[in-house]
């Protein structure tokens, strides 16, 4: 991957969260949410994160649009290393990255109409006024699917899937270069999920935009991503090319996630072979975080932390097995 | 279809809510049976009704809002709905149990786990709590969580989310109950998590011979563990038939919409199926079928518009309610 083409480059990127004890609250711990990962999506392409609740996918993208302060490492954003930057500067930063969220019924204030929801950014940037403004916020809702008419409208008069137009409406609306997509549609039904993976894709050409896209579901993310990484209790333990990791998953916990969906083929499942419990990330061992879940780790994988490395070319995985 | 070996049979059950609109009709004429140890799954996206058919059938719904308006709930031959709330306790909790979605709302964070296991137990069963609480463990033995005795002492904050749904589990099973209702019992877990707890429903209906009504939105679930399916669209049954049947030969264009929109594993897709438009509301349901907004033959069909087609044996023990259920194909 050469760089000029790279438009996010993480490195060793961190955010640990003090665990406080006592009366005064003194740190004993760090919940080591993210935890060194490193990673770089080329302009145009869509990186799929994947994980499981506590991985720390949430954390990794919040941490990347500066909304969570980071512990360490250097997120480079047009080549231009962001996480240094005062506030002022970074606003026009803020202009290029935008975030569409989870929940469509929580993301959107429901007492602005849909108009002054996906004005507000351009409002702020000093981007629009008056009538320009309008005929902005039109084009907007058309480019989603949506009706100029439903400019006065509010929240609560659409459905979670409009809803999610309308958040992508707003997210788009100060046309971005990164937009990250925070599980944009978990909260969705089944018919209307494929509306929006749509329409993401649609968007993406028109306007060549790059995503990083956050899901727990492993079938969304193979629709939609280029890249793929899969992180597991903060940090990542497997990334590929898309069609590579789901043809030759490595890393045991891959190969979990994948051999755990309900896949729709009608035949009574027998019970599986058990699958071991989750370990939160505040209680890791010294070796492989997922050494007590792992069906093929041994006593040196308890002991140590196997580094991200390329397997094959393009698929990195963190494993001593493999 | 009312045999003798039927556990359950719903009979054209309809519930309806007042609202200041008008009545909103969450639930209209659903009828389906469960056999004993068997799997019945309702499918359906949010708003369909599958919820309120199970609320309905435990009598939970919030009165006076909500009303059963019409219909039969037999259980063992027993119309239960009506049963006084006297009678009914003794059935709800005891021989019909009941597992909820979010299983960190559904415990009472104040209580230890113990405490309200052994709470059921000693109503159920008036058990008195030196007996109860032996009892609660063995149930917890029986989910299979590590180190029962500690965690009778621990409160629902300190499990996981996985933990607490067998602990939910623990509590539904106690009784011994011939009917398990599970509504979207794995929807907020992680798909490994879901597999386990499926897995243990699967080996507690074998083991206390159960039926269970499984209510999900997810296809796949339903692909792995249901014997017999029924698919549920704005307060109806438009597919009813074994779970084989359903994916090898659905016939609703719903249903062919479900099963084509989701993005498959493992192929590489341009873009995705789509069923176009939005789950109507039940107070604006669209005249004639009611899927027809949204269906690709139904849209442009004057007899789709304007009459509803009921549901009918259009194969043996193969229900579909679509004008075109036979001859699709042939006029696309």
């Amino acid at each position: 991957m050469n760089d000029n083409n790279t438009l996010l480059k993480v490195e060793n990127l961190k955010t640990w969260f003090p665990i406080k004890k006592g009366l005064l609250r003194k740190t004993v711990g760090y919940v080591r949410a993210v935890d060194d990962i490193s990673f770089q999506i080329p302009a145009g392409n869509t990186f799929g994160l994947v994980g499981e609740s506590g991985s720390g996918k949430t954390t990794a993208a919040r941490t990347i649009a500066r909304l969570i302060p980071a512990t360490a490492g250097r997120v480079y954003f047009d080549g231009k290393n962001i996480l240094p930057l005062r506030q002022s500067e970074l606003r026009k930063i803020r202009k290029d990255i935008s975030i569409v969220f989870q929940d469509p019924y929580s993301s959107l204030n429901p007492r602005m109409t849909i108009g002054s929801i996906i004005a507000e950014p351009l409002k702020v940037h000093k981007i629009a006024a008056g009538s320009e403004l309008i005929g902005r916020i039109a084009i907007l809702l058309e480019k989603v699917g949506l009706s100029a008419s439903h400019i006065n409208r509010y929240p609560h008069e659409f459905s979670g899937g409009q809803r999610q137009r309308i958040g992508i409406a707003r997210a788009l609306a100060l046309e971005p270069k990164l937009v990250i997509c925070d599980e944009p549609v978990s909260a969705l039904d089944v018919s209307i999920q494929s509306q929006i993976l749509n329409l993401l894709k649609d968007l993406q050409e028109q306007f060549s935009l790059t995503y990083l896209f956050i899901a727990h579901d492993l079938s969304v993310v193979e629709f939609i991503s280029d890249i793929v990484a899969v992180m597991y209790l903060g940090k990542i333990v497997e990334i590929a090319q898309a069609s590579v990791l789901y043809e030759n998953p490595l890393h045991p916990y891959t190969k979990l996630l994948l051999s755990a969906i309900p896949k729709p083929v009608p035949e009574r499942k027998k019970p599986s072979e058990s699958v071991p419990a989750a370990v939160s990330a505040a209680e890791t061992c010294a070796g492989c975080p997922f050494f007590g879940r792992c069906p093929i780790g041994d006593d040196f994988c308890s002991k140590n932390v196997p580094p991200l490395e390329e397997k094959a070319t393009g698929h990195k995985t963190a494993c001593f097995k493999v | 279809m009312a045999e003798n070996n039927t556990l359950l049979s719903v009979r054209n059950l309809s519930t309806f809510f007042d609202t200041e609109q008008g009545p909103a009709k969450a639930v209209q004429d659903v009828s389906f049976d469960i056999k004993p140890a068997e799997t019945f799954a309702l499918v359906g996206e949010s708003g369909c009704g599958k919820s309120v058919t199970a609320l309905s059938i435990m009598q939970l719904i919030p009165h006076p809002q909500g009303r059963i308006v019409s219909g039969k709930i037999l259980f063992r031959n027993h119309n239960i709905l009506e049963l006084t709330e006297r009678q009914m306790r003794v059935i709800r909790g005891n021989k019909i149990a009941m597992i909820f979605q979010e299983p960190m709302t559904s415990l009472n964070p104040v209580f230890t786990i113990g405490f309200q296991i052994a709470e059921a137990i000693g109503l159920h069963q008036r058990k008195n709590s030196a007996q109860a609480w032996p009892m609660a463990e063995e149930m917890l033995e029986k989910v299979h969580i590590p180190d029962p005795e500690r965690r009778l002492y621990e409160y629902p904050h300190q499990l996981s989310g996985g933990m607490r749904q067998r602990v939910m589990i623990a509590m539904a099973i106690s009784c011994k109950p011939s009917l398990l209702i599970a509504d979207e019992p794995t929807t907020a877990l992680d798909v490994t998590i879901q597999a386990q707890i499926l897995d243990l429903l699967d080996e507690l209906q074998q083991s206390e011979k159960m039926s269970i009504l499984l209510i999900t939105h997810d296809l796949g679930v339903v692909a792995q563990r249901a014997d017999n399916v029924a698919v549920m669209y704005a307060s109806k049954i438009v597919e009813q038939c074994s779970c084989g049947e359903l994916f090898n030969n659905p016939l609703h264009p719903y249903t062919q919409g479900l099963l084509n929109s989701r993005p498959q594993l493992g192929v590489k897709q341009k873009r995705l199926n789509t069923i176009a438009g939005n789950v109507p509301e039940p107070l604006n349901f669209p005249s004639g079928c009611k899927f027809h907004t949204r269906c690709p033959i139904g849209c442009n069909d004057k007899r789709c518009q304007t009459a509803e087609p009921q549901l009918r044996e259009v194969s043996p023990n193969h229900f579909a309610a679509c004008w075109y259920a036979e001859g699709y194909d042939k006029l696309l």
